[in-house]
């Protein structure tokens, strides 16, 4: 160990000792979302000497986010939030090997991305996300650690390692399918700083006690922390194999629409060429190409094009409450959607139009 | 028989922990919650029994702990 004083209060821990550091600087944890859950989580990890942490996020650090996204300070706002943690870690500890991934995990790329790492920690804050992951680390084989907040409560379990029976469970187990109502998230319900800082710190400290192998991880088990009055309650989770069907292959999850079964958990309405007809006579909403600039066919209503790659940074000034998005086949349209919910919530009728252009010109 | 409840859906029940009559069994405590509180109808939650998620109907111990858990997304 190159640094021995920077861990010296943690390896005089005689259940975690030289062996649990070497453990912890031999292993690799990705954590998805550097958010409320992902910040806190990134921090103590790297300030524990785990060898080699990987960021997955596509976001970029904005002013709201400061309150609770403990790794960013008022001069980041703007940036990618991958660069900024990635910056960040690299000087609270340099031994630790920092991978960026300034991407959002889809069907396309996560198993890629998955396939490298021992662990994989949920700081994500949505429902097609934390299905898509938990999916893709079944698949794979890999631990979950799972973590999310209403309020003034938060959730953490691990997922996909083998109980003293050689059980192994899922996201699925506890929720099967994504709900079909609109679960609010911290844009719309609000979300104290410390109990995002809770939550995440609690994940992290699941990891270390998998590394190490100290203490009681929560495997097949999900703990309930409430904030306001400090009581925690563990629930024991067990196997539902008859209320779900996970992908069973690579294939299978590729073809999976995750968006499409959470479009409504998440607020945003997919609606056909019927549908936009109706709007398009209504007169009072904005419509938004985001396909790239020399993509074809044109369509013949009025709209405006805003490229889903450079979208999150030409939003700021759309006073339109409703808003359609468009692409060629109804994907990307939906990722915009998804965007303008993120950043403007219920204040906005948000739509995204399914199977796209083409299905227009039918 | 009680009942706690966790995240949204204590806007439902306006409180953490309610009282009901005993109930034979999952199904007839479900049926009954419905009954006195429609909003629930709604909503997905996983249901424990005495701290134990359960998946179908079961028959439920006298003064079993019910615990009504929402999924929860914020991050």
């Amino acid at each position: 160990m190159k640094d021995n004083e920077r861990y010296s209060r943690q390896v005089s821990l005689k259940e975690l000792g030289e062996t649990g550091q070497k453990k912890l600087a031999s292993a690799k944890i990705l954590i998805v979302g550097a958010g409320g859950l992902g910040c806190p989580a990134l921090l103590f990890l790297a300030a524990a000497g785990v060898g080699c942490i990987g960021i997955a996020d596509d976001d970029l650090v904005s002013l709201s986010n400061l309150q609770r996204q403990v790794l960013f300070s008022s001069k980041d706002v703007g940036k990618s939030k991958v660069f900024v943690a990635t910056e960040k870690i690299k000087e609270l500890n340099p031994y630790v090997k920092v991978i960026s991934h300034p991407e959002r995990l889809t069907t396309e790329n996560a198993l890629d991305v998955i396939k490298d790492y021992d662990i994989v920690i949920d700081g994500t804050d949505n429902f097609p996300s934390k299905y898509l992951i938990n999916d893709a680390c079944v698949l794979l084989g890999k631990t979950l650690i799972c973590g999310s907040v209403s309020k003034f409560e938060g959730q953490v379990a691990v997922f996909n390692v083998a109980d003293k029976k050689n059980v192994k469970c899922n996201y699925r187990d506890l929720f099967p399918q994504p709900p079909e109502e609109k679960i609010l998230n911290c844009a719309e319900e609000g979300v104290l700083g410390v109990t995002t800082g809770i939550i995440g710190t609690m994940q992290a400290n699941e990891a270390i006690k998998l590394l190490t192998g100290i203490g009681e991880p929560l495997i097949n088990q999900l703990l309930i922390f409430n904030s306001l009055n400090n009581h925690s309650y563990i629930l024991e989770i067990t196997e539902n194999n008859e209320s779900y069907q996970l992908p069973s292959n690579e294939s299978e999850f590729r073809q999976t629409d995750y968006d499409w079964v959470c479009a409504l958990a998440t607020g945003i309405e997919e609606i056909d060429a019927t549908q936009l007809r109706t709007i398009i006579e209504e007169n009072e909403t904005l419509f938004i190409d985001v396909r790239e600039v020399e993509e074809m066919p044109e369509v013949n209503f009025k709209h405006q094009r805003i490229p889903l790659s450079d979208f999150r940074n030409q939003i700021e000034n759309i006073s339109a409450d409703k808003i359609v998005c468009f692409c060629q086949t109804g994907k990307r349209s939906l990722d915009a959607a998804r965007i303008l919910f993120e950043k403007f919530g219920e204040t906005k009728k948000v739509y995204s139009l399914k199977n796209g252009v083409l299905s227009l010109h039918d | 028989m009680n009942i706690k409840v966790f995240g949204q859906l204590t806007d439902i029940f306006k409180q953490e922990n309610i009282a009901v009559e005993n109930a034979v069994d999952v199904e007839e405590l479900k049926n009954h919650l419905i009954n006195s509180y429609p909003a629930l109808r709604e909503k997905a939650f996983a249901i424990a029994v005495n701290k134990k998620i359960i998946h179908k109907n079961i028959s439920l111990p006298e003064n079993a702990e019910i615990a009504l858990l929402p999924p929860f997304s914020g991050g």
